[in-house]
């Protein structure tokens, strides 16, 4: 007996040695998820105006911000495009107005009612250590100012990669990738110029349109009491570390069948599922894939449901986790 | 007991315990125990290199998990059941994204995967194309539509499409990582589509 022990505490200093490099990795995630924590907030409380480029799919266009937020802790928003019709996005706490030149139209809808500062940062880079790699990049310049950039690289091919450049001083988001499983960039954005304000006038967060001549719609609310009568529907797959975020009965803008609706997410993209009863095979239902930018859908029937599963993930997530959906009856 | 139940487990981890019966019983029952267990088989097959194909990070990870799974220890039961809240940030801030992901998801929503060389993997489990004959569905409601007049998908389709996308990024984390990034697909505008809005009982 007492002879078997000296080995076996060898055995517990070898694998108190293979312990110290995890000492090592410990200091740089810490790092990295201040710097998000500091991104996150400065996205909801930094006064700011600036003009920046996004590109998807080959197409790039230019767009002007505004961003307020009021002693109270609201959050007011004005988008214009530079090019094309020069839509704009008004928000106003938890009210959007959308203008839309190009149809003469101007689109109200309320939002869910903001919560109140800090938020609570949703992500955990401890929970998602074993799914992307983090690190983070020298200093460099976007529009002027100096930047931290980030990296955080999938370990699997189930999810997108991010490259993030956060400026250094408020924290703010200056210019992102968004890389597939390919390592191509399907999104870009990056200020060309941004300035940081103590005060923005109230003039700078209004439409510069003529609205008279617009049609004015309003949406309706939404219906969002989970059904619990609902039969369940089993997820049997999901990549590592989604978790479900929510559940909801609704009704879909364009009326019809209410819909289940479930998110999942590992808390840097999300995963949408929606079941519906289709028991004629409705046309307009989605079979197979399809894609917008970065973000991927998949469909099919399945008894006398339709199952459409939508992410900002690759193609073949949404589609692995569609058929791996199965009903109650199975 | 600890001390000698842990020094009876290391030994029967490395089949050296000639009485085991009452251990192994001990560890059946006792998930703390359990844990241990896996944990010294995980050492042990570490210190005798029977993990080759295992990079040393991932070994790390792995006796860190195991570490994290035993409860007495490092990570109190309570503590672990609330690691992770659902994420009730996402739910409010996101929520006025809709209108502006309408908008940009009508007029981006046009590549789809069954009509391009990438099909492959798309068409799979999808047997039946989406009708080529677009179909207006008939309703009544005066709710607000968002339909584009260029597609690639049929228009059904598409429409639904949408009125999902608009669901998804209400409730999709990178808005709320990210900020702006919603409201850029948004007013993007692609270059030769126009989105039209109407009202669903003005349609035909």
């Amino acid at each position: 007996m007492s002879s078997s022990k000296s080995p076996r505490f060898q055995n517990l200093l070898v694998y108190l040695l293979l312990l110290s490099p995890l000492a090592a990795f410990a200091t740089q995630p810490e790092e990295v998820q201040s710097w998000l924590e500091k991104m996150q907030r400065a996205a909801h409380t930094v006064n700011y105006e600036g003009t920046f480029v996004y590109g998807q799919q080959g197409h790039l266009s230019s767009m002007r911000i505004i961003h307020r937020v009021t002693p109270e802790g609201e959050e007011q928003e004005r988008l214009i495009s530079m090019d094309g019709t020069g839509r704009e996005v008004i928000r106003d706490g938890g009210k959007v107005t959308c203008f839309l030149p190009d149809s003469n139209a101007v689109v109200v809808e309320k939002s869910r009612k903001l919560k109140q500062f800090p938020p609570e940062f949703p992500m955990k880079i401890d929970e998602l250590k074993d799914y992307y790699t983090f690190s983070l990049m020298g200093d460099s310049r976007v529009a002027g100012h100096v930047t931290q950039g980030i990296k955080i690289l999938p370990k699997d091919p189930y999810r997108y990669g991010h490259h993030l450049w956060v400026e250094k001083k408020t924290g703010l988001l200056l210019k992102t990738h968004l890389l597939d499983e390919d390592n191509k960039q399907i999104e870009q954005f990056v200020f060309t110029q941004v300035s940081f304000l103590d005060q923005v006038p109230d003039d700078k967060l209004a439409p510069a349109m003529d609205t008279q001549q617009f049609t004015w719609y309003e949406s309706k609310d939404k219906i969002d009491n989970a059904d619990e009568t609902e039969p369940d529907f089993n997820v049997v797959w999901l990549p590592g570390g989604f978790k479900q975020d929510m559940k909801r009965m609704q009704k879909m803008p364009t009326g019809g069948m209410p819909v289940k609706h479930m998110v999942f997410s590992d808390g840097l993209s999300s995963v949408s599922i929606f079941i519906e009863e289709d028991v004629q095979h409705d046309p307009a239902n989605l079979m197979g894939g399809s894609r917008m930018g970065a973000i991927n859908a998949h469909g099919r029937h399945l008894g006398d449901y339709h199952v459409t599963v939508v992410g900002e993930v690759p193609h073949v997530t949404v589609q692995k986790i569609c058929e791996a959906i199965s009903s109650p009856d199975q | 007991m600890t001390n000698k139940i842990d020094e009876q487990l290391s030994i029967l981890v490395d089949d050296e315990l000639v009485e085991h019966d009452s251990v192994l019983d001990q560890v059946t029952t006792d998930p703390q125990l359990q844990a241990r267990w896996s944990r010294y088989h995980l050492m042990r097959d570490v210190i005798t290199g029977h993990m080759p194909e295992q990079p040393l990070g991932d070994i790390a990870g792995r006796v860190s998990l195991a570490l994290e799974k035993e409860p007495a220890i490092l990570a109190p039961v309570h503590k672990r059941k609330r690691a992770r809240k659902p994420l009730p940030f996402i739910l409010k801030q996101a929520g006025g994204l809709a209108i502006a992901a309408t908008v940009s998801a009508v007029a981006v929503l046009t590549v789809q995967h069954t009509q391009d060389e990438t099909s492959n993997t798309a068409t799979k489990i999808a047997a039946v194309q989406p009708a080529t004959q677009p179909q207006t569905p008939s309703q009544s409601s005066s709710q607000v539509r968002y339909v584009t007049d260029t597609s690639g998908l049929d228009t059904a389709v598409q429409s639904k499409l949408s009125g999902y996308l608009v669901n998804h990024n209400e409730y999709s984390v990178t808005g709320n990582m990210q900020g702006v990034l919603p409201y850029m697909r948004i007013v993007s505008e692609t270059p030769g589509k126009r989105v039209v809005v109407r009202r669903a009982n003005e349609q035909q």
